[in-house]
């Protein structure tokens, strides 16, 4: 509730600086094979770092759902407190449940992302989708993919419904609006 | 009422007691105001200054706050937008962020047009030595990033601006009402040193002994006013007193203390006098000399003070018989004179000779039980038919007495 208040006061707060916002990109590319992985990697891992679990894990425990384009260099971030990344693949959304504090959902349909969201739904679980530019997979984070780097959309209902704390003034570097 | 810078003007360029206390009043104005004044602007610069420092220091935390995440992440776009956010264009002037590694990331400025200009920045250099340096801390507390704040003293200057203008109207304010309180005391002084003085000048350029100086409300001008009072008091009584004196004298000096008539001396005045007028008037007069026959005897038989009572007696008689323009002298002895001044048909010189011996013709009493009978010659001279001067005047009624005496006396013997 807390947090639903805080997005709502931010989101209100900076109207003008959500229309700069939604023409730029945010990390600009890296070289390398996939151009998009470091900006990913970095952005995926900054979330987790202003992110807020109810219990606090020695690992953060990364579920990889579904085929994956831009996630491998994801683990190989550093995080601070000594904690470090431990990536598990995950199949099925009953997988994720109790095992998963983030879930990155890879490219599969609206409705195989919106099963993975269901059951991530009222858990400690920071989701994230790669492939929902519009966010309608109520995950709480979709990257955006544009033609010169990396951003991201976030859904305020999934955010406020869900156990993990993001910091409001991460939700502020996201694109605004888009979602329905 | 005399006013009191004509007086001041009138005393020869002395200083009035007024302006002695209105400069020094004024100068005790200034000074407070002057002392009021610099106490408060370098007690307010100060506060002002310590505030400003706190505030950019603020300002600073504030904005590591905000620009935390976006240099976390590395997004410059998303750290211009949170220094936007902040608006900090009144106290700011530049802003560095810089990364841990990544040296300078951000240096934001206010668009052109609100920059500073030179002497805001002069300001700002002298309020503001050194730009506040602010860690930013991560999420973990470790240092990822440093931002920079320059001060500005736009905001600053314009409240100070603010403060002066609304300093300087309360100083005029208390300027005025000081000197509106100063006048006031100034009158209270003045005001009855100025009566006083009043009082002084009508009683010396006007001999107006009876003005008094009423009484102050302040105690020494009171009692300095009170012994005035006092000292005008016997001033009138010795000024009476004088005057009445020589009036005493004044009559002395040309009255017969006698009979009361006036002596030979104010006789040559009037008779001067008299001439002149008829000269002027081109009318007549008429001079007649008066002798008691035989006074000496009256004056062996009697004693002096029956020769006294008869003089008075006869002195009296010749007023009563005269009409009041006319005057009578008593030139000594047992001689009288008197001026019969432009007579009608009714009353001429001789017509008044006659109730002269008319009016002498009852007897003198002398005792109870003593009478004596007088008589007297009267000689008749009159201007300008019988002289044109005085001295012939007198000589020719002279002459015409003691023909008369003679005749009589002739007569009698």
């Amino acid at each position: 509730m807390l947090l639903r208040l805080l997005a709502a006061v931010v989101l209100l707060a900076s109207p003008a600086a959500a229309n700069v916002r939604a023409t730029q990109a945010a990390l600009p590319l890296e070289g390398g094979p996939d151009p998009y992985a470091i900006p990913v990697a970095r952005t995926v891992a900054s979330i987790i770092e202003y992110s807020r679990w109810p219990q606090d894990h020695p690992s953060i425990r990364l579920c990889m759902a579904g085929p994956a384009e831009h996630a491998e260099r994801i683990a190989e971030r550093p995080l601070t407190r000594s904690r470090a990344f431990m990536p598990l693949a995950i199949d099925t959304p009953a997988e994720s449940l109790g095992q998963c504090d983030v879930l990155y959902i890879g490219r599969m349909g609206l409705d195989d992302q919106r099963r993975f969201t269901d059951a991530a739904r009222d858990k400690p679980v920071l989701t994230i989708a790669e492939n929902d530019p519009a966010c309608r997979s109520q995950a709480m984070v979709c990257l955006l993919f544009e033609a010169n780097g990396v951003s991201f959309r976030i859904n305020i209902d999934a955010i406020s419904r869900s156990h993990v704390r993001i910091d409001p003034r991460v939700l502020r570097l996201s694109v605004q609006g888009g979602a329905p | 009422m005399i006013r009191w810078p004509r007086r001041a003007a009138e005393e020869g360029g002395l200083p009035t007691l007024r302006t002695i206390l209105a400069r020094g009043h004024f100068r005790l104005v200034v000074l407070a105001v002057l002392l009021a004044a610099v106490s408060l602007t370098v007690g307010g610069a100060m506060l002002l200054r310590s505030y400003a420092q706190l505030n950019l220091q603020l300002a600073a935390k504030t904005l590591s706050y905000a620009v935390e995440p976006a240099v976390y992440f590395g997004d410059t776009e998303a750290v211009h937008e949170a220094i936007r956010s902040v608006d900090a264009r009144e106290t700011i002037q530049r802003i560095e962020v810089s990364g841990k590694a990544d040296g300078l990331l951000v240096a934001w400025e206010p668009e052109a047009g609100r920059q500073d200009n030179a002497f805001e920045m002069w300001v700002s250099r002298l309020v503001w030595p050194s730009a506040v340096e602010m860690p930013i801390h991560g999420q973990s507390g470790d240092v990822i990033g440093k931002i920079k704040v320059f001060g500005s003293a736009h905001g600053l200057l314009s409240y100070s601006m603010m403060g002066v203008v609304v300093g300087l109207c309360c100083l005029g304010l208390t300027v005025l009402a000081t000197r509106m309180l100063a006048r006031k005391l100034e009158e209270e002084v003045v005001q009855p040193l100025v009566h006083v003085a009043e009082v002084a000048a009508a009683v010396r350029n006007e001999r107006e002994f009876g003005r008094r100086i009423a009484p102050s409300s302040i105690a020494e001008v009171d009692r300095f006013s009170s012994d005035f009072n006092g000292l005008l008091a016997e001033l009138e009584w010795w000024h009476k007193s004088f005057v009445s004196e020589n009036q005493a004298l004044a009559h002395m000096a040309d009255h017969d203390t006698l009979t009361g008539l006036g002596n030979r001396a104010l006789f040559e005045r009037e008779l001067g006098r008299a001439i002149e007028r008829a000269d002027a008037t081109k009318q007549a007069f008429a001079l007649l000399y008066i002798d008691i026959d035989h006074f000496k005897l009256i004056n062996d038989t009697c004693g002096h003070a029956g020769g006294d009572r008869v003089l008075k007696e006869v002195a009296s008689r010749l007023l009563a018989a005269l009409r009041a323009r006319d005057q009578a002298f008593r030139l000594g002895g047992d001689e009288f004179a008197v001026l019969v001044d432009a007579w009608g048909s009714e009353a001429s010189p001789d017509h008044i000779r006659g109730r002269l011996l008319d009016a002498m013709a009852e007897p003198v009493a002398l005792d109870e039980d003593e009478e004596i009978r007088i008589l007297v010659s009267v000689g008749i001279a009159s201007y300008p038919r019988d002289a044109r001067d005085a001295q012939a005047l007198v000589r020719c009624a002279d002459q015409h007495m003691y023909t008369s005496k003679r005749r009589r006396n002739l007569r009698v013997i």
